[in-house]
């Protein structure tokens, strides 16, 4: 079938999906300008070279599951506000974010397609306006969409898209390369991809740790507390150590490459966005607890899920009676918290409207 | 959660790549796709010359280019001699092309005890 074809085909479908509904308005005119963007070539036909058609379609169809993923609007709504918080540190551009609700355990925030990046580069008679929106996409386990004391693995993703976003580890690759040659039976390129891999996960768990504290480090270490090294991950204990470094100000290698790698990369360094709320007697009694600044809302997280586990152990707060399951507990946790950050969504939007 | 990270490296040097394969088969490329092609090859190997400065604001292509160029010395020798102005010739092209495409295929060599990656790391 030729790209032309196939680009009929997408126009139709893109004509369609700007009349839908989207949980966040900015994917309606992200539909609107990607069609418009249709239109050009099957209009420019005669103009573009094939090649450069055929790369526009292969986005079209990829961009297409990632709009649906807005349309179903099934993201975890807090968890998703707090990490577009911290994505704001790091990212300028308006970020677009869709979800992929998952029956298994998966956890990731991937990089959208380069659409909008493929077309000002190819599209020589389309007048872009500029537009290059990041795309994003949330994937996590449906059952824990309302469950943002589980949801602390997104902060250790959002950190390996931050590092594909900038490529800070293959910036560190070029300041500090592996030593070379590499060990006997191993290739350069294998030895490269090691290091590469290792250090991915290094800067996520650094990155995690600025924004959700050991919480982490800590779900490390009861799933797979003595693993070694592996061809893709660090040895636990090693990913344990760095993190407990950082926290701990210690000076730490792995930790001096990072930072310099970010200097080198034009990035802020990393550093501890968040405070600990002590939401202990709001919590007991059943009362949300009232966030007052970003480091709170960051902190909620590790915060709950300490509270979570020591009550599940002492059982102390009035609300537990003697029926009361582990689930009946988890489940009154989540919810708090999960109507704390959305209260402060509503203050700040509150506090925007009034002030504007 | 623990997974490594769901990597798109395979696509993230496509749009540059369209350069090579216009002039593989002897077709035009618009003046903007020329500019893109021309900025990141300029900036990846200002990256290759001075990593500490040069990746500021660089384009996250032009640092994987640099990566692999430095890494790939076949590779670094094909892309270094393309113009960045004017007309790619079409030998040229391909063989840049095939270089890109033999070092994404290069998979890894190593043995899977994780003693034996543990004695090498």
């Amino acid at each position: 079938m030729t790209p032309n074809i196939n680009l009929r085909i997408l126009a139709k479908r893109f004509a369609q999906l700007s009349n839908a509904d989207f949980f966040d308005p900015a994917f309606k005119d992200f539909v609107a300008r990607t069609l418009r963007a249709i239109e050009h070539v099957v209009n420019e036909e005669a103009h573009y070279p094939e090649p450069i058609v055929r790369g526009f379609v292969a986005r079209l169809w990829r961009v297409s599951p990632f709009i649906s993923g807005n349309r179903r609007g099934d993201a975890p709504h807090e968890t998703q506000f707090v990490l577009k918080k911290a994505l704001n540190h790091w990212v300028k551009q308006p970020a677009l974010i869709s979800s992929a609700a998952h029956e298994d355990f998966e956890f990731y925030l991937k990089p959208g397609d380069d659409l909008w990046k493929y077309i000002p580069a190819t599209l020589d008679k389309f007048d872009h306006e500029g537009y290059n929106p990041i795309l994003v996409q949330i994937g996590f386990p449906e059952a824990y969409r309302h469950r943002p004391t589980f949801c602390t693995p997104l902060f250790h993703e959002l950190g390996h898209f931050v590092d594909v976003t900038h490529r800070i580890t293959e910036t560190s690759i070029m300041v500090a390369p592996p030593q070379m040659p590499p060990p006997a039976g191993v290739t350069s390129k294998a030895w490269v991809d090691l290091h590469i891999d290792h250090r991915r996960e290094f800067f996520a768990d650094l990155f995690s740790a600025c924004y959700s504290g050991e919480t982490s480090t800590k779900q490390l270490e009861v799933i797979a507390p003595s693993v070694g090294p592996t061809k893709s991950h660090p040895a636990t204990k090693d990913r344990v150590d760095t993190v407990r470094d950082f926290l701990a100000g210690r000076p730490n290698p792995r930790v001096e490459l990072i930072q310099a790698t970010l200097t080198a990369r034009g990035l802020p360094s990393l550093a501890v966005q968040y405070t600990d709320p002590d939401l202990k007697a709001q919590f007991d009694d059943a009362l949300t607890y009232r966030i007052e600044s970003e480091a709170e809302l960051f902190g909620i997280f590790g915060a709950s899920w300490k509270y979570l586990f020591e009550q599940t152990v002492t059982r102390d707060a009035p609300w537990i009676d003697g029926t009361a399951t582990e689930a009946d507990i988890e489940t009154t946790v989540n919810d708090l918290t999960e109507k704390s950050i959305r209260d402060f969504e509503i203050m700040e939007r509150w506090k925007s409207v009034t002030t504007d | 959660m623990l997974a490594a990270v769901a990597s798109n490296d395979d696509r993230a040097l496509e749009t540059f790549k369209l350069v090579l394969i216009l002039s593989a088969q002897d077709q035009p490329a618009s003046e903007s796709l020329r500019e893109y092609f021309s900025g990141v090859l300029d900036q990846a190997k200002a990256i290759l010359e001075d990593p500490q400065n040069a990746a500021v604001g660089a384009t996250s292509e032009a640092v994987i280019l640099a990566m692999l160029m430095a890494n790939d010395e076949e590779l670094g020798t094909a892309l270094a001699d393309l113009p960045t102005e004017g007309r790619i010739e079409r030998s040229a092209a391909i063989t840049a092309l095939s270089t890109l495409e033999s070092n994404r295929d290069a998979k890894y060599q190593f043995a899977n005890s994780g003693e034996e990656i543990r004695s090498v790391i």
